[in-house]
């Protein structure tokens, strides 16, 4: 687990362009959107490109995916479920 | 009262000026790459610029220094017009969008396939909710743009214009900002009267 | 003053005005599978096409063996009905300006040739055509006007913003007549863009509905004829409707999505308001930019409260016929808000069932005939957060 967060923070970095943020700056239980990291929703939809990319998983409507992405904690814990 | 140029900024050949001052170039750091280094050199602090496309970079780094000094910060911001112009409109961004279709089409940059979209992020950075539009012109034609202030200017207290355009490996911004003066501020700030003779002069030094 | 004298329209819903007018009369939607253009996403989604090949197109603009792509043919068919329809026999008899909007122009083409010309230097002409301004200029030539032309890409209110410049042209004195309008032929680049942003509604969009999914992409041409007072007397011109007021403004918000309150909407409306000298209680109907959006058009209708407190007009959002034809929008609607008050009629809002749950308004579901319509407000807002607002009064 603690593997995969590490990987995903390194991901969420790219993949959303967060040039001036390093991975030991990021909480992985703190909020990613509103406070914390402060994404908003084209951030998200780039999440969703992201599971797909990295982890062939498609997420159909973006509303779906509010729990999801509401931390790297949960986004790590989604993923991690679906591989069973 | 005349119309005047209060301050302008330009982006060309790896070099950034504010009203004529040289203020950063880049020897190694060329084309779009010096975008990034003239973000460090202005201390602009605002993440948001990495996820920007080319077109709004450049926008945004020759807006700044117009934009915040005091003489702007006086207009009040729904009083300022955008008026912009290119002539390869959003293609740069386009092209990189284009690229990703084929795999994973990437959202972040599709939104900014479309040239106005730099107005956008210079309105929402410096809360400007005036009149905007964006020309697409073959060359820079100071014409348009001078009439058109001149137009704006009936209603409008400032208005920001000029010409942004990026290629695949080079980028030129040129950024004013015209008021009404009356002519004891202009000869007391070196104000350059609004006129297409003056705004060419500008753009081709 | 600034005077309507001619309108010209293709669009998914009729490829003239009368065809126009009947679908709209007949509540007969443009939106349908898509049969033209060839994406991959073809069997997932329906859209607002002009149900016409290229060669079809070609055909009604009257012309045999046509090179141009599809935007410069649906912008040319619509100039040529408008010029019709306001009676122009020479085109250079006045200071007459063109200006275009677009926001695909040549893409629609070179998006098809682009791989093999960079293979094998193929379809050269098409790359040189693939430039925004192409299409004005192209037609400008066809139709003969050599002074002022040029266009506007601002997105979904570029065609607004084209007929706002076009009438402080002509109160500035600086030209006499302005050709104004947009045109946007639907392409897979566009197609694949608005999928990614998760904004479209597999099937048929319900503007204003509490259970809209999204939009339906559509493609068409609409312009207008716009004429100094100096011109209609001259000329004993008909006159369709006046253009009293206009306004533009930013939201300032996000790239793409719009504030939950519609500052820009608002303002845009309120500059429109007073350039008409009008109160908001004499706006009789509102064409609506109602994408379908949940975005938009919760944030339209907080807008329009704002602006209408407790005399909110009837308004209603012809997407649902049209799809969002992006950079010509506005001047489809423009068109279709002057249809309106010429036939004393309220285009309904399609597909609309369900009241939306943060907002006490709801559109006009359906025909209403014999209406008296003195001044119609039509918005568009766009990608950017430019904002425009037009509104046409009956003469």
């Amino acid at each position: 687990m603690e593997n995969l967060i590490e990987n995903l923070k390194r991901q969420i970095i790219e993949q959303l362009n967060l040039a001036e943020v390093k991975p030991e700056d990021i909480n992985p239980s703190a909020p990613l959107f509103g406070e914390g990291l402060g994404l908003d929703s084209i951030d998200a939809l780039e999440l969703i490109v992201l599971l797909e990319k990295h982890y062939g998983l498609k997420i159909q409507d973006p509303k779906d995916a509010k729990d999801i992405f509401a931390s790297v904690n949960s986004l790590a814990a989604y993923i991690t479920s679906q591989k069973k | 009262m005349s119309n005047y140029i209060l301050a302008y900024t330009k982006i060309k050949n790896n070099c950034l000026w504010h009203n004529g001052k040289l203020i950063t170039e880049s020897i190694d750091k060329t084309g779009l790459n010096f975008l990034d280094e003239a973000y460090k050199t202005l201390n602009l602090s605002y993440p948001k610029f990495f996820k920007m496309d080319a077109l709004s970079k450049l926008g945004i780094l020759c807006a700044e220094q117009i934009l915040v000094s005091e003489t702007i910060s006086k207009v009040p911001k729904e009083k300022t017009a955008i008026v912009l112009s290119n002539k390869s409109s959003s293609l740069q961004t386009d092209k990189a969008y284009s690229k990703t279709m084929s795999n994973f089409p990437s959202p972040s940059v599709f939104v900014y396939t479309l040239p106005n979209i730099v107005i956008g992020e210079i309105s929402i950075k410096h809360k400007i909710t005036g009149e905007n539009a964006f020309f697409i012109e073959p060359v820079f034609n100071a014409q348009l743009l001078h009439n058109y202030t001149e137009l704006l200017l009936q209603e409008s207290e400032s208005v920001l214009c000029g010409w942004l355009n990026t290629s695949d490996t080079t980028c030129e911004g040129f950024l004013y900002l015209v008021a009404k003066q009356t002519t004891s501020d202009e000869k007391k700030f070196n104000f350059i009267k609004h006129n297409p003779d003056s705004i060419t002069q500008l753009y081709i030094n | 003053m600034v005077f309507v004298t001619g309108i010209g329209i293709i669009s998914a819903i009729g490829k003239n005005v009368s065809e126009t007018l009947s679908s709209l009369q007949e509540n007969r939607t443009g939106i349908r599978k898509i049969n033209h253009l060839q994406t991959i996403h073809k069997d997932n989604y329906v859209a607002g096409e002009v149900n016409c090949t290229l060669q079809e197109l070609g055909n009604l603009a009257g012309l045999e063996n046509s090179a141009y792509n599809r935007t410069t043919l649906l912008s040319l068919i619509a100039t040529q009905e408008a010029l019709t329809n306001a009676n122009i026999t020479d085109i250079s008899a006045y200071r007459t300006g063109f200006i275009s909007a677009s926001s695909v122009g040549g893409m629609c083409s070179s998006e098809l040739l682009y791989k093999d010309f960079l293979e094998n230097k193929l379809h050269e002409n098409f790359i040189d055509t693939h430039y925004t301004g192409a299409h004005a200029t192209d037609v400008a030539k066809y139709i003969g006007i050599t002074g002022y032309v040029t266009t506007i890409s601002t997105a979904c209110s570029s065609a607004a913003n084209a007929i706002m410049l076009g009438a402080r042209l002509i109160n500035n004195n600086i030209l006499d007549r302005v050709i104004v309008g947009g045109a946007d032929a639907l392409c897979k680049f566009t197609f694949n863009g608005f999928n990614t942003l998760m904004i479209l509604d597999k099937e048929w969009c319900k503007p204003f509905d509490e259970n809209r999914k999204g939009l339906n992409l559509g493609e068409g041409a609409a312009y207008l004829v716009l004429e100094s007072e100096k011109i209609v007397k001259a000329e004993n011109k008909k006159i369709l409707a006046t253009l009293s007021g206009y306004g533009n403004a930013n939201d300032a918000y996000h790239q793409t999505a719009s504030s939950p309150n519609g500052q820009g909407a608002y303002i845009a409306m309120q500059k429109a308001l007073s350039i008409a000298n009008l109160n908001p209680n004499k706006i009789d109907y509102i064409n609506a930019h109602g994408t379908g959006t949940a975005n938009n058009d919760s944030s339209e209708a907080a807008a329009i409260q704002n602006i209408f407190k407790e005399n909110v007009p009837s308004f209603s959002s012809t997407k649902a016929f049209t799809g969002h034809t992006l950079a010509a929008a506005a001047c489809i609607e423009a068109v279709i808000s002057i249809l309106s008050i010429q036939h004393k009629t309220i285009f309904p809002n399609l597909n609309c069932v369900t009241p939306m749950q943060d907002t006490p308004l709801f559109p006009v579901i359906s025909l209403q005939k014999n209406t008296e319509l003195n001044h119609v407000l039509s918005n568009s807002f766009g990608f950017g957060g430019n904002c425009s607002s037009l509104i046409f009064s009956k003469n």
